[in-house]
């Protein structure tokens, strides 16, 4: 695959865990191979996020950069709904949203 | 909280499922707030009022779970969606079968901040037995 011309989507390049505490999600985005992380840096900003994610209107988000681990850790204020115990979403803790981000396109020349 | 389900399988399910929602939207949500999900199709992605991404499936979707959810105070309010739900079995679109309802006590948790001196730190040593 030539992925030096086309937008691809994320989980080409990573994978992705979910966690959550009350209303707050957050989701780690790693690297398959270390040479990419310079693209998720640059590809992947909080900003960028927060719009993919516009659907459940968070209040906040932040990206924090673990180099070390080739991995980004987002965290996004009031996207589950009032999280676990009063979210009337089937996935009340939100594990599914990392596969939603691993769907966001990203240029990745 | 109260929980219940439907299935419209075959021929235009996803339309008679969304006929099935706009039933009970049109009975209910002057007393309950819906959250109405699509299984199969958008159950889990969209926000509680439904915007979000949801997908098609070429030609239609032929096997969608209608799931409706809402929470109340009053348990008699709440079960008039369950008892909603299953009307649907002979007073709502063709062919739905599979009514699952359920209700059920639940407690919200929240996040607070507590004044420092209420929290006492302190730590001890165990020795380990060989």
């Amino acid at each position: 695959m030539n992925l030096t011309k086309t937008r691809v989507p994320l989980y080409e390049l990573a994978h992705a865990r979910t966690g959550d505490k009350g209303n707050r999600s957050n989701i780690s985005v790693i690297a398959y191979r270390p040479e990419d992380f310079a693209i998720l840096l640059r590809e992947v900003t909080a900003e960028k996020v927060r719009e993919h994610f516009s659907f459940r209107k968070p209040t906040a988000v932040q990206r924090y950069e673990l180099p070390n681990l080739c991995a980004l850790n987002f965290v996004m204020d009031d996207v589950l709904e009032g999280g676990v115990n009063l979210s009337l979403n089937l996935d009340t803790h939100g594990k599914s949203l990392s596969y939603w981000l691993l769907a966001m396109e990203i240029d990745p020349s | 909280m109260a929980e219940a389900e439907i299935s419209y399988a075959g021929h235009h399910a996803y339309e008679r499922a969304q006929l099935a929602a706009q039933i009970i939207r049109e009975r209910l949500s002057d007393v309950l707030d819906l959250r109405i999900d699509y299984i199969g199709s958008a159950s889990v992605f969209p926000s509680e009022d439904g915007s979000g991404p949801s997908f098609r499936a070429q030609g239609g979707f032929e096997d969608i779970r209608l799931r409706v959810a809402a929470a109340h105070m009053n348990k008699v309010i709440a079960n008039q969606l369950c008892r909603e739900l299953t009307a649907l079995y002979t007073c709502g679109p063709a062919g739905g079968g599979g009514v699952r309802t359920s209700l059920r006590p639940r407690l919200n948790t929240l996040v607070a901040y507590v004044p420092r001196d209420l929290v006492k730190s302190s730590y001890e040593f165990f020795a380990g037995e060989q």
